[in-house]
Protein backbone atom coordinates (compact mmCIF):
# COMPACT_ATOMS: atom_id res chain seq x y z
CA UNK A 1 0.00 0.00 0.00
CA UNK A 2 1.03 3.38 -0.69
CA UNK A 3 -0.07 6.84 0.53
CA UNK A 4 -0.05 10.23 -1.03
CA UNK A 5 -0.83 13.53 0.41
CA UNK A 6 -1.52 16.29 -2.02
CA UNK A 7 -0.99 19.55 -0.11
CA UNK A 8 -1.74 23.18 -1.46
CA UNK A 9 0.82 25.60 -1.77
CA UNK A 10 -0.94 28.84 -1.88
CA UNK A 11 -0.21 31.71 -4.44
CA UNK A 12 2.01 34.06 -1.78
CA UNK A 13 4.05 30.38 -1.14
CA UNK A 14 2.31 29.65 2.21
CA UNK A 15 1.07 26.20 2.96
CA UNK A 16 -2.71 26.22 3.39
CA UNK A 17 -4.15 26.38 6.82
CA UNK A 18 -6.64 22.90 6.23
CA UNK A 19 -3.33 21.04 4.81
CA UNK A 20 -1.13 22.40 7.89
CA UNK A 21 -3.70 21.40 10.16
CA UNK A 22 -4.08 18.24 8.78
CA UNK A 23 -0.55 17.35 8.99
CA UNK A 24 -0.07 18.08 12.64
CA UNK A 25 -2.95 15.79 13.46
CA UNK A 26 -0.91 13.28 11.56
CA UNK A 27 2.15 14.37 13.36
CA UNK A 28 0.03 14.25 16.78
CA UNK A 29 -1.21 10.94 15.63
CA UNK A 30 2.17 9.39 15.03
CA UNK A 31 0.90 8.74 11.81
CA UNK A 32 2.76 11.19 9.56
CA UNK A 33 5.50 7.82 8.92
CA UNK A 34 2.35 6.04 7.45
CA UNK A 35 2.36 8.47 4.52
CA UNK A 36 4.89 7.08 1.77
CA UNK A 37 4.92 10.75 -0.17
CA UNK A 38 3.97 14.43 -0.21
CA UNK A 39 3.44 16.21 -3.08
CA UNK A 40 2.03 19.51 -3.76
CA UNK A 41 -0.30 21.33 -5.78
CA UNK A 42 1.29 24.52 -6.20
CA UNK A 43 -0.98 27.02 -7.01
CA UNK A 44 1.75 29.21 -8.72
CA UNK A 45 2.32 26.28 -11.50
CA UNK A 46 -0.24 24.92 -12.82
CA UNK A 47 2.13 21.86 -13.50
CA UNK A 48 3.30 21.12 -10.43
CA UNK A 49 2.66 16.96 -9.12
CA UNK A 50 -0.24 17.52 -7.12
CA UNK A 51 -2.30 19.81 -9.65
CA UNK A 52 -1.50 16.96 -12.02
CA UNK A 53 -3.20 14.62 -9.47
CA UNK A 54 -6.02 16.73 -8.32
CA UNK A 55 -7.00 17.11 -12.40
CA UNK A 56 -5.95 13.11 -12.84
CA UNK A 57 -8.36 12.41 -9.97
CA UNK A 58 -10.53 15.15 -10.06
CA UNK A 59 -10.49 16.17 -6.94
CA UNK A 60 -10.91 19.89 -5.99
CA UNK A 61 -9.81 20.45 -2.68
CA UNK A 62 -6.88 20.15 -0.32
CA UNK A 63 -5.95 18.67 1.31
CA UNK A 64 -6.34 14.86 0.12
CA UNK A 65 -4.73 11.57 0.01
CA UNK A 66 -4.37 8.92 -3.06
CA UNK A 67 -4.07 5.56 -1.57
CA UNK A 68 -3.22 2.94 -3.74
CA UNK A 69 -2.98 -1.01 -3.17
CA UNK A 70 -2.75 -3.74 -5.37
CA UNK A 71 -3.83 -1.60 -8.86
CA UNK A 72 -6.25 -0.12 -7.15
CA UNK A 73 -6.61 3.62 -6.05
CA UNK A 74 -8.81 5.49 -3.44
CA UNK A 75 -9.08 8.88 -3.01
CA UNK A 76 -9.74 10.29 0.64
CA UNK A 77 -10.86 14.02 0.72
CA UNK A 78 -11.06 13.62 4.73
CA UNK A 79 -8.86 13.17 7.90
CA UNK A 80 -10.74 11.68 9.57
CA UNK A 81 -12.25 9.15 6.69
CA UNK A 82 -8.32 8.31 5.76
CA UNK A 83 -7.51 7.25 9.61
CA UNK A 84 -11.38 4.98 10.49
CA UNK A 85 -10.57 3.68 7.27
CA UNK A 86 -6.83 2.81 6.58
CA UNK A 87 -4.08 4.22 8.92
CA UNK A 88 -5.96 2.55 11.89
CA UNK A 89 -5.59 -0.63 10.27
CA UNK A 90 -2.41 -0.13 9.38
CA UNK A 91 -1.49 1.03 12.37
CA UNK A 92 -3.02 -1.78 14.09
CA UNK A 93 -1.57 -4.36 12.14
CA UNK A 94 2.32 -2.76 12.26
CA UNK A 95 1.12 -3.66 16.00
CA UNK A 96 0.32 -6.95 16.06
CA UNK A 97 3.45 -7.71 13.52
CA UNK A 98 6.13 -6.38 15.98
CA UNK A 99 4.45 -8.16 19.06
CA UNK A 100 4.91 -11.22 16.58
CA UNK A 101 8.03 -10.44 15.93
CA UNK A 102 9.01 -9.66 19.62
CA UNK A 103 7.62 -13.36 20.79
CA UNK A 104 9.46 -15.07 17.99
CA UNK A 105 12.60 -13.32 18.85
CA UNK A 106 11.75 -14.14 22.42
CA UNK A 107 11.60 -18.00 21.74
CA UNK A 108 14.59 -17.95 19.71
CA UNK A 109 16.44 -16.36 22.57
CA UNK A 110 15.13 -18.23 25.36
CA UNK A 111 16.84 -21.68 23.55
CA UNK A 112 19.90 -20.14 22.92
CA UNK A 113 21.77 -22.58 24.52
CA UNK A 114 20.24 -25.80 22.45
CA UNK B 1 -1.63 -26.92 35.00
CA UNK B 2 1.56 -25.12 37.09
CA UNK B 3 -1.43 -23.33 39.06
CA UNK B 4 -1.52 -25.84 41.83
CA UNK B 5 2.66 -25.47 42.54
CA UNK B 6 4.00 -22.43 44.03
CA UNK B 7 7.18 -22.18 43.17
CA UNK B 8 8.70 -20.24 45.41
CA UNK B 9 8.00 -22.05 47.91
CA UNK B 10 9.55 -25.03 45.91
CA UNK B 11 12.86 -23.01 44.95
CA UNK B 12 12.90 -22.28 48.45
CA UNK B 13 12.28 -26.02 49.43
CA UNK B 14 15.01 -27.60 46.83
CA UNK B 15 17.19 -24.70 47.51
CA UNK B 16 19.77 -27.24 49.73
CA UNK B 17 19.10 -30.00 47.80
CA UNK B 18 21.31 -31.91 45.33
CA UNK B 19 20.27 -31.68 41.26
CA UNK B 20 19.71 -35.37 41.78
CA UNK B 21 16.75 -34.63 44.12
CA UNK B 22 15.41 -32.05 42.17
CA UNK B 23 15.36 -34.84 39.38
CA UNK B 24 13.74 -37.15 41.61
CA UNK B 25 11.16 -34.93 42.30
CA UNK B 26 10.37 -33.74 38.23
CA UNK B 27 10.22 -37.11 37.49
CA UNK B 28 7.94 -38.32 40.44
CA UNK B 29 5.83 -35.89 40.13
CA UNK B 30 5.62 -35.19 35.94
CA UNK B 31 6.94 -38.53 33.99
CA UNK B 32 6.02 -39.49 31.58
CA UNK B 33 4.85 -35.98 30.60
CA UNK B 34 8.20 -34.59 31.69
CA UNK B 35 11.40 -34.56 29.45
CA UNK B 36 15.05 -33.26 29.68
CA UNK B 37 16.00 -30.90 26.35
CA UNK B 38 20.06 -32.22 25.90
CA UNK B 39 21.71 -30.02 23.42
CA UNK B 40 24.77 -32.48 23.20
CA UNK B 41 26.72 -30.69 25.30
CA UNK B 42 28.03 -30.89 29.09
CA UNK B 43 24.10 -31.07 30.05
CA UNK B 44 25.08 -35.11 29.19
CA UNK B 45 25.39 -34.52 33.34
CA UNK B 46 21.62 -34.30 33.71
CA UNK B 47 21.12 -37.24 30.96
CA UNK B 48 23.24 -39.50 33.06
CA UNK B 49 21.47 -38.44 36.69
CA UNK B 50 18.42 -38.63 35.10
CA UNK B 51 18.85 -42.57 33.80
CA UNK B 52 20.26 -43.62 37.09
CA UNK B 53 17.14 -42.10 38.53
CA UNK B 54 14.59 -43.60 35.81
CA UNK B 55 15.73 -45.46 33.12
CA UNK B 56 12.61 -44.74 31.18
CA UNK B 57 13.12 -41.01 32.01
CA UNK B 58 12.45 -39.04 28.51
CA UNK B 59 15.23 -37.51 27.04
CA UNK B 60 15.08 -35.59 23.60
CA UNK B 61 17.64 -33.43 21.11
CA UNK B 62 17.58 -31.28 18.43
CA UNK B 63 18.51 -32.55 15.01
CA UNK B 64 18.72 -29.24 13.19
CA UNK B 65 20.79 -30.46 10.31
CA UNK B 66 23.58 -28.76 10.79
CA UNK B 67 25.11 -30.38 13.73
CA UNK B 68 28.34 -31.12 13.94
CA UNK B 69 29.76 -34.89 13.45
CA UNK B 70 30.83 -35.14 17.37
CA UNK B 71 27.12 -34.30 18.53
CA UNK B 72 26.05 -37.21 16.33
CA UNK B 73 28.62 -39.54 17.80
CA UNK B 74 27.53 -38.61 21.61
CA UNK B 75 23.77 -39.47 20.99
CA UNK B 76 24.97 -42.52 19.57
CA UNK B 77 27.30 -43.13 22.53
CA UNK B 78 24.70 -42.12 24.96
CA UNK B 79 22.39 -44.26 23.45
CA UNK B 80 24.09 -47.28 23.57
CA UNK B 81 26.03 -46.95 26.88
CA UNK B 82 22.61 -45.94 28.62
CA UNK B 83 20.84 -48.37 26.82
CA UNK B 84 18.66 -45.78 26.12
CA UNK B 85 16.62 -44.07 23.48
CA UNK B 86 17.22 -40.23 22.81
CA UNK B 87 13.92 -38.72 20.90
CA UNK B 88 15.53 -37.03 17.96
CA UNK B 89 13.35 -34.25 16.83
CA UNK B 90 13.83 -32.69 13.57
CA UNK B 91 12.45 -29.62 11.61
CA UNK B 92 9.53 -29.35 9.01
CA UNK B 93 11.76 -30.09 6.16
CA UNK B 94 8.50 -28.11 4.09
CA UNK B 95 9.65 -25.07 6.47
CA UNK B 96 13.60 -25.36 5.91
CA UNK B 97 13.09 -26.24 1.93
CA UNK B 98 10.75 -22.89 1.88
CA UNK B 99 13.65 -21.10 3.81
CA UNK B 100 16.97 -22.27 2.16
CA UNK B 101 15.00 -21.76 -0.88
CA UNK B 102 14.59 -18.05 -0.11
CA UNK B 103 17.54 -17.15 1.88
CA UNK B 104 20.29 -19.60 0.87
CA UNK B 105 21.58 -22.30 3.06
CA UNK B 106 24.30 -20.22 4.83
CA UNK B 107 21.38 -17.56 5.53
CA UNK B 108 22.18 -17.26 9.53
CA UNK B 109 25.83 -15.10 8.44
CA UNK B 110 23.60 -12.70 6.62
CA UNK B 111 22.12 -10.73 9.19
CA UNK B 112 20.38 -11.22 13.05
CA UNK B 113 17.31 -11.19 11.57
CA UNK B 114 17.97 -14.30 8.90
CA UNK B 115 20.05 -16.33 11.94
CA UNK B 116 16.77 -16.09 14.36
CA UNK B 117 14.63 -17.25 11.27
CA UNK B 118 16.64 -20.53 11.06
CA UNK B 119 16.69 -20.80 14.97
CA UNK B 120 13.35 -20.71 14.65
CA UNK B 121 12.77 -22.87 11.89
CA UNK B 122 14.97 -25.21 12.82
CA UNK B 123 14.92 -25.37 16.52
CA UNK B 124 12.23 -23.71 17.92
CA UNK B 125 8.59 -24.90 15.80
CA UNK B 126 10.36 -28.95 16.65
CA UNK B 127 11.28 -27.95 20.21
CA UNK B 128 7.73 -26.13 20.49
CA UNK B 129 6.27 -29.16 19.40
CA UNK B 130 7.17 -31.41 21.63
CA UNK B 131 6.66 -28.89 24.89
CA UNK B 132 2.86 -28.75 23.35
CA UNK B 133 2.95 -32.55 24.75
CA UNK B 134 4.45 -31.72 27.84
CA UNK B 135 3.66 -30.48 31.78
CA UNK B 136 7.75 -30.17 32.43
CA UNK B 137 11.08 -29.36 30.70
CA UNK B 138 14.48 -30.15 32.03
CA UNK B 139 17.34 -28.12 31.09
CA UNK B 140 21.15 -27.97 31.94
CA UNK B 141 21.26 -24.33 32.26
CA UNK B 142 23.27 -22.84 34.33
CA UNK B 143 23.67 -19.06 36.07
CA UNK B 144 27.49 -19.09 35.09
CA UNK B 145 26.97 -19.53 31.31
CA UNK B 146 25.75 -15.62 30.62
CA UNK B 147 25.74 -12.51 32.45
CA UNK B 148 22.24 -12.60 31.87
CA UNK B 149 21.33 -15.91 33.61
CA UNK B 150 22.13 -14.59 37.09
CA UNK B 151 18.74 -15.25 38.42
CA UNK B 152 18.20 -18.56 36.92
CA UNK B 153 15.83 -20.07 39.15
CA UNK B 154 15.93 -24.19 39.39
CA UNK B 155 12.33 -24.05 39.09
CA UNK B 156 10.38 -22.03 36.55
CA UNK B 157 7.62 -21.67 35.18
CA UNK B 158 8.13 -21.36 31.03
CA UNK B 159 5.85 -18.24 30.07
CA UNK B 160 7.70 -18.34 26.76
CA UNK B 161 6.82 -22.08 26.11
CA UNK B 162 3.18 -22.74 27.55
CA UNK B 163 3.23 -22.14 30.91
CA UNK B 164 4.89 -25.23 31.68
CA UNK B 165 7.32 -26.20 34.48
CA UNK B 166 10.94 -26.07 34.09
CA UNK B 167 13.49 -27.64 35.88
CA UNK B 168 17.00 -26.21 36.21
CA UNK B 169 18.75 -28.54 38.38
CA UNK B 170 22.13 -27.35 37.56
CA UNK B 171 21.46 -24.06 37.47
CA UNK B 172 23.75 -22.74 40.94
CA UNK B 173 26.41 -25.36 39.18
CA UNK B 174 29.81 -24.23 37.92
CA UNK B 175 31.58 -24.79 34.41
CA UNK B 176 34.42 -26.89 37.17
CA UNK B 177 31.30 -28.81 38.81
CA UNK B 178 29.78 -30.21 36.02
CA UNK B 179 33.06 -31.64 34.34
CA UNK B 180 33.98 -32.89 38.02
CA UNK B 181 30.91 -34.71 37.86
CA UNK B 182 31.27 -36.15 34.15
CA UNK B 183 35.20 -37.06 34.77
CA UNK B 184 34.17 -38.70 37.99
CA UNK B 185 30.92 -40.57 37.17
CA UNK B 186 32.46 -41.45 33.35
CA UNK B 187 30.06 -39.94 31.17
CA UNK B 188 30.40 -39.84 27.48
CA UNK B 189 31.05 -36.13 26.21
CA UNK B 190 31.08 -34.29 23.36
CA UNK B 191 34.42 -34.47 22.16
CA UNK B 192 34.04 -30.95 20.99
CA UNK B 193 35.02 -29.87 24.14
CA UNK B 194 38.44 -31.40 24.17
CA UNK B 195 38.93 -28.95 21.26
CA UNK B 196 38.18 -26.14 23.40
CA UNK B 197 34.27 -25.59 22.44
CA UNK B 198 32.49 -24.33 25.55
CA UNK B 199 28.96 -24.09 24.12
CA UNK B 200 27.96 -26.18 21.45
CA UNK B 201 25.25 -25.42 18.79
CA UNK B 202 24.75 -25.93 14.77
CA UNK B 203 28.33 -26.23 13.17
CA UNK B 204 28.21 -23.32 10.82
CA UNK B 205 27.24 -20.93 14.07
CA UNK B 206 29.95 -22.32 17.02
CA UNK B 207 33.50 -22.10 17.22
CA UNK B 208 36.10 -23.00 19.43
CA UNK B 209 36.82 -20.26 22.24
CA UNK B 210 40.35 -18.79 23.16
CA UNK B 211 41.53 -18.43 26.60
CA UNK B 212 39.80 -15.87 28.49
CA UNK B 213 37.08 -15.36 25.89
CA UNK B 214 33.27 -16.03 27.58
CA UNK B 215 31.88 -19.13 27.44
CA UNK B 216 29.20 -18.13 25.28
CA UNK B 217 31.65 -16.36 22.63
CA UNK B 218 31.70 -19.01 20.51
CA UNK B 219 28.35 -18.83 19.48
CA UNK B 220 27.08 -16.49 16.39
CA UNK B 221 30.86 -14.60 17.16
CA UNK B 222 30.10 -12.36 14.21
CA UNK B 223 26.78 -10.33 15.73
CA UNK B 224 27.98 -7.91 18.49
CA UNK B 225 27.89 -8.64 21.89
CA UNK B 226 25.15 -6.62 22.92
CA UNK B 227 22.64 -8.19 20.25
CA UNK B 228 23.79 -12.28 21.56
CA UNK B 229 22.50 -11.56 24.84
CA UNK B 230 19.70 -9.95 24.20
CA UNK B 231 16.49 -11.09 25.85
CA UNK B 232 18.48 -14.57 27.04
CA UNK B 233 16.56 -15.56 29.92
CA UNK B 234 16.07 -12.24 31.35
CA UNK B 235 13.28 -11.58 34.34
Amino acid sequence: MEITLVKKIMENGEECKKCAEVTERLKAGSELDLIDNIIFADMRNKDSEGNRSAEKYNVAVAPFFIVEEGGDVTIYKSYMELKKKVLKKTLEQADIEIEEKRMADEEVDAIDFL
Amino acid sequence: MPAKYDIKRLNDEFSLKTPQELLEWGLKEFHPRIALAWSGAEDVAVLDMMVKINHEARIFTLDTGRLNTETYDVIDEVCEKYDINVEVLFPDSADVEEMVLKKGVNLFYRSVQDRKLCCKTRKVKPLKRMLSMLDGWITGLRRDQAETRTVLNRIETDEIFGGIIKLNPLAGWTHQDVWDYIHENNVPYNKLHDNNYQSIGCAPCTRAVEEGEGIRSGRWWWETRAIKECGLHVK
